[in-house]
């Protein structure tokens, strides 16, 4: 069990936006944090995947606390979310399973995906409207496990490998990117049938998806450097090109109010989006290579992993 | 500190068991010499080339670096960094990749056997 103390307060502001605080945390060296995931409780725990290490990290924001969970041999754990039920849930690619950990007990329990289907290389978890957790495997995989039964059920993703961030929307509906195959997916949460919906630009490798509060989705383009949004009322796209320099855009969040935050590698920055204003604003790490894999917040904060420094940063919006 | 495959691990290498071990990189990797379109760069050929060669793949600044001082895919550099790649070449663009010391045997006997074929 390690203490550690927050690090970094800086405090950015411009005319045209809100005044935001960025705080880093540090955490155990080599840690190779991949996701994040807050409580959705303020101030509560905030999760992150230990993917070097095969543990999951527990920060507690208020003190700089770190512990960090065994989740078993082979572990190599990419994404993390909060369930309904409160607890970190795990697509541990180096198990092969969903991990569930109890967030009092830390307690790990795991569901293995059918030994038939081989290793998946689970990436992602998303859960709809009613509970059933929802994944993605880049190895071309989807599906779903019902964490009240047990019941794993795998798909074949319909054009193969690539299948990468998930994300649900307002009206229950689940959304996945497709890396390799440079498409989005709905999938159809009834019958668990795959849409692929092609983006703009061709080959712009959607990384990762989420929705506003309006259900449009938001998607980050890793090849093109772009972050692309599509209404599923219209089935209309809208394309913005990151500033910079041969943008690569890996994560994109959407927070409470409607801002899209990405994080662009090119410029080892994080870059929030206003769609009122289609203006960008840039945050630089002050590390070299900061790598921010995923992006995920809770009301007022927007947490953010830097794999390649072994941090959590947290942007505060006033 | 990278600790390194015996000789004798990476001699019993089994092509076989590397065609699985393999499905840890076939998200971003093909050895099929058509697929060309992925994360990371095909690695048909990959034994015995010089890295950051891969004609149209835009490497990392680590990775040309290797390649410009002379750094080859051969079975002992192949083995330091599966064993862990971003300690081995920092500032690589693979994500974190550390296979224990029989799969990467496995596995580099199947991308010698792929070209072989």
């Amino acid at each position: 069990m390690r203490i550690v103390v927050a690090a970094a307060l800086l405090l950015f502001a411009t005319p045209a936006t809100a005044e935001i605080e960025i705080r880093a945390y540090d955490l155990p060296t080599r840690s190779g944090a991949h996701d994040v995931a807050a409580s959705p409780q303020p101030n509560g725990p905030v999760w992150y995947t230990a993917q070097r290490q095969g543990k999951l990290g527990k920060l507690d924001p208020n003190t700089g606390k770190v512990d960090q969970i065994p989740l078993g041999e082979g572990s190599a754990p990419h994404g993390v979310i909060i369930g309904p039920d409160g607890a970190p849930w795990i697509t541990d690619g180096g198990q092969n399973a969903i991990v569930r950990v109890d967030p009092s007990t830390h307690e790990v329990k795991r569901f293995p995906l059918p030994e038939e289907r081989g290793y998946t290389n689970l990436n992602t978890a998303a859960f709809d409207s009613r509970g059933i957790l929802w994944f993605t495997g880049q190895n071309g995989i989807y599906g779903r496990l019902d964490p009240r039964s047990g019941q794993v059920t795998v798909w074949d993703a319909p054009r193969g490998r690539g299948p990468y961030g998930i994300a649900s929307a307002p009206d229950g509906s689940v959304y996945y990117a497709s890396l390799a195959g440079s498409h989005i997916v709905r999938i159809d949460v009834d019958s668990g049938h795959a849409i692929p919906i092609e983006p703009p630009t061709k080959d712009q490798g959607a990384r990762r998806v989420w929705s506003d509060s309006k259900g449009q989705i938001w998607v980050s383009e890793w090849n093109s450097g772009n972050v692309s949004r599509f209404d599923p009322k219209t089935n209309a796209w809208r394309t913005w090109k990151l500033p910079g320099d041969r943008p690569r855009t890996y994560a994109v969040y959407v927070d409470e109010k409607d801002i899209v935050w990405l994080s662009e590698w090119s410029a080892n920055a994080m870059v929030r989006f206003d769609p009122q204003t289609e203006t960008f604003q840039s945050f630089p790490s002050d590390r070299s290579s900061a790598n921010v894999r995923q992006i995920l917040g809770r009301a007022g904060e927007v947490w953010a992993p830097e794999s390649g420094a072994d941090r959590l940063i947290v942007y505060r919006t006033k | 500190m990278v600790e390194m495959g015996s000789a004798r691990a990476l001699s019993q290498g089994d092509a076989v068991r590397g065609a699985r071990v393999f499905q840890r990189c076939y998200a971003c990797h093909s050895v099929d010499p058509a697929e060309r379109h992925l994360q990371g760069p095909n690695l048909y050929g990959v034994v015995g080339r010089r890295a950051g060669t891969v004609d149209g793949y835009e490497y990392s600044d680590a990775m040309l670096a290797a390649g410009r001082a002379g750094m080859v895919w051969d079975e002992q550099t192949l083995d330091a960094y599966l064993m862990d790649a971003e300690e081995t070449i920092v500032g690589t663009k693979m994500g974190p990749m550390r296979l224990r010391e029989s799969d990467r045997a496995d596995v580099i006997a199947y991308l010698k056997k792929a070209v072989a074929q």
